[in-house]
């Protein structure tokens, strides 16, 4: 899960990173009573997930009051790169002296974690690795890492003794916190020297791993959707991962495994279809689920066709085979239909679906479906 | 021969008394793989389709030969699980799980190397040479044997290519679900180094899909130690929207990493026959030597 910077440096402190003197204001009033108890200029900062957020002109400052509420006014209405901002941080602005780059991300090439720092910071790290590809540490990061195998991993900047002994301590500690709250990505970007020589975290960038929230639950982060398609969100709901394609797609697709899934799609329109969504059923499939998901994928007026691509691998197909069955009884389903499907319990699975008309592809291949699919539907339209 | 599973595999379940712990005892003994044991903290003494169950697996490796475990137990759990397999020294340590914690995964992988023990997985279908056993949640009876070594991200892909192999006459040696996961214990890389060995091997199928650098990782070990054997590529997400989640953690594209489109160069490029379509991988298949 991604996590707003005020929710990371929230998490930021609790490991001893100084970030700068801020509040959460959602509310004119509240950025008005922080800009008073300052008496210094502030930062105005949107919290939103997607990056890039200062060139979408989601920072400003202010250091009157008139330069505040118009700010804090424009950036509380904006619109970055699709995302509506939801809340807004506000934080005394930093006299900066030296900005640096400092990340700890997953590096599935080294199966572990990498640190990455250069001393160029303030920009994107694509950016810095453009411009200074001589100026970027990446080294492999252990659980055993500690503050002498960073100062060694300075070595080579050349910076003061006592820059670098500042320098590993921040990184032992977003170290630390890296391996505490189970993050994928840990960033601080700029991360700043300011002119009382304090280093300090000006930005965060972090994401905590999905599947380690049942031990991370005590950050109490706010849950976010970064798809708010209705259709995912209920899919969702129900244990489905939904994904909307093309506005003008008239067919739906249902496949068990996301691999599956990306190749059904892939040939939908490998054949001169157009897939309007996909749905991944993943695992545990019950009659319920599957009922939900023909529903959900049939939910647009304008599909008109549906091939579901199933194994009974994990799950098995005559549960399968009555979800669908139970979907066309409730809705009516006006959609054609097409199941390829094979694996535990088919030959049920094969029986149930015949008897309610529905084409069945035994042992054919996926385009053999998607093929009898668009046949269909020409047909249909004839 | 085939790789990491054969007719002499002896299997312990990990999470056998859980309802896919027991529902895959079965299916597998259904295959005639010999289930020798399981473990179930709290449960030993308990008996599941007449495997005996013990509270740990160094109590099972006392009384039983033991040369693979499928762990399939909650995502909480995994580390534990395999970290007890491991340090009994399993030669080969399947996980099927899903959503296990990364941080998991890389001290999972980290023990497992410093043990010499393979660990296929988190999140896979796991691993079968047909005929002669498996390791695995697969329907044994859509996989047939025979000489192509398979190698896939995608469980349901893995089961889609070699169904259709199976349908038209040609067999798998080995089938290797290596997961979806961004980080899996065995790699595209480490599958082709044991296929390479394999004299039951006559021709490779990889099946990879956009996100990652797996695929990357592979063209480049493939160019490098001129693979002896033919390999035949494919790569599901060709068409995906940028940016978009699709499913598996590690399908995501940012930028022009881990898009299909360079995923097929660099295989190429490496001398890799790519399949644009899944059934270009069949038509493949039906005009080499096999």
């Amino acid at each position: 899960m991604k996590c707003y910077e005020y929710e990371g440096k929230k998490i930021f402190q609790d490991f001893q990173i100084t970030i700068p003197v801020g509040v959460v204001a959602n509310t004119l009033a509240e950025a008005i009573e922080f800009f008073h108890a300052q008496q210094a200029p502030i930062a105005i900062k949107a919290q939103v997930l997607s990056g890039k957020r200062g060139k979408a002109g989601g920072i400003k400052f202010a250091d009157n009051l008139t330069d505040l509420k118009k700010n804090f006014t424009k950036i509380k209405e904006m619109d970055i790169y699709g995302e509506k901002v939801h809340t807004i941080l506000l934080e005394k602005k930093l006299q900066i002296a030296k900005e640096f780059y400092l990340g700890i991300t997953i590096d599935p090439g080294v199966k572990a974690p990498v640190l990455i720092f250069s001393p160029e910071g303030g920009m994107d790290i694509e950016e810095i690795a453009q411009q200074y590809p001589d100026k970027i540490l990446k080294s492999k990061l252990s659980e055993t890492s500690d503050q002498s195998t960073y100062q060694e991993l300075l070595a080579p900047f050349a910076l003061d003794a006592e820059l670098v002994k500042k320098l590993a301590e921040m990184m032992d500690k977003l170290a630390r916190l890296f391996y505490a709250v189970d993050a994928t990505t840990a960033e601080i970007n700029p991360l700043v020297v300011d002119e009382q020589d304090e280093i300090i975290a000006a930005d965060s960038k972090l994401v905590i791993d999905d599947s380690a929230y049942f031990r991370q639950k005590e950050l109490g982060l706010a849950v976010k959707e970064e798809d708010d398609n209705p259709l995912t969100l209920r899919a969702k709901a129900a244990g489905l991962a939904y994904v909307a394609l093309d506005d003008d797609g008239y067919i739906g697709s249902i496949a068990g495994g996301a691999g599956l899934a990306l190749a059904t799609m892939d040939t939908i329109r490998f054949c001169g279809g157009k897939p309007a969504n996909f749905l991944d059923i993943g695992g545990g499939v019950t009659e319920e689920k599957m009922t939900n998901a023909v529903k959900i994928v049939a939910a647009r007026s304008n599909v008109r066709g549906i091939i579901v691509n199933v194994f009974g691998g994990i799950n098995n197909c005559e549960i399968m085979a009555r979800g669908i069955q139970r979907a066309i009884t409730e809705d009516g389903l006006e959609a054609q239909i097409v199941v390829k499907m094979r694996g535990h319990s088919q030959e049920e699975g094969w029986a149930l679906l015949e008897s309610l008309n529905i084409p069945v592809i035994k042992f054919g291949t996926t385009e053999d479906a998607v093929n009898a699919l668009l046949t269909n539907l020409q047909g249909g339209s004839e | 021969m085939a790789v990491l599973v054969n007719q002499d595999t002896q299997v312990i379940i990990q999470g056998i008394t859980g309802k896919q712990g027991r529902t895959h005892t079965k299916l597998m003994q259904n295959y005639n793989v010999q289930v020798v044991a399981g473990t179930s903290p709290g449960k030993g003494g308990q008996e599941v389709y007449g495997v005996p169950v013990y509270d740990a697996v160094a109590t099972a490796t006392a009384e039983h030969s033991i040369n693979a475990s499928m762990v399939i137990v909650p995502p909480p759990f995994v580390l534990s699980a395999a970290t007890e397999a491991i340090e009994q020294r399993i030669p080969l340590v399947v996980i099927i799980t899903e959503h296990v914690p990364v941080h998991d995964s890389i001290r999972i992988k980290q023990l497992a190397d410093q043990y010499g023990v393979t660990v296929v997985g988190p999140n896979t279908i796991g691993v079968i040479s047909p005929g002669k056993g498996k390791v695995g949640i697969m329907p044994g009876y859509i996989y047939s044997e025979g000489q192509i070594g398979v190698i896939s991200r995608s469980g349901t892909l893995t089961h889609e290519v070699s169904s259709n192999l199976t349908y038209r006459g040609y067999g798998q040696s080995t089938c290797i679900g290596i997961g979806g996961d961004p980080v899996v214990g065995t790699d595209f890389v480490e599958a082709l180094k044991l296929f390479r060995e394999d004299d039951e091997t006559q021709l490779i199928i990889l099946i990879g899909e956009i996100g990652g650098v797996g695929e990357e990782k592979a063209a480049q070990y493939i160019k490098e130690t001129n693979y002896p054997k033919p390999i035949v590529a494919f790569i599901a997400g060709q068409t995906a929207p940028k940016g978009k989640k699709m499913g598996h953690a590690g399908a995501i594209i940012s930028g022009n990493m881990g898009s299909a489109e360079s995923k097929m160069k660099l295989l190429g490029e490496a001398g890799v026959q790519v399949a644009e379509t899944l059934d270009q991988i069949l038509e493949i298949v039906e005009k080499s030597d096999l």
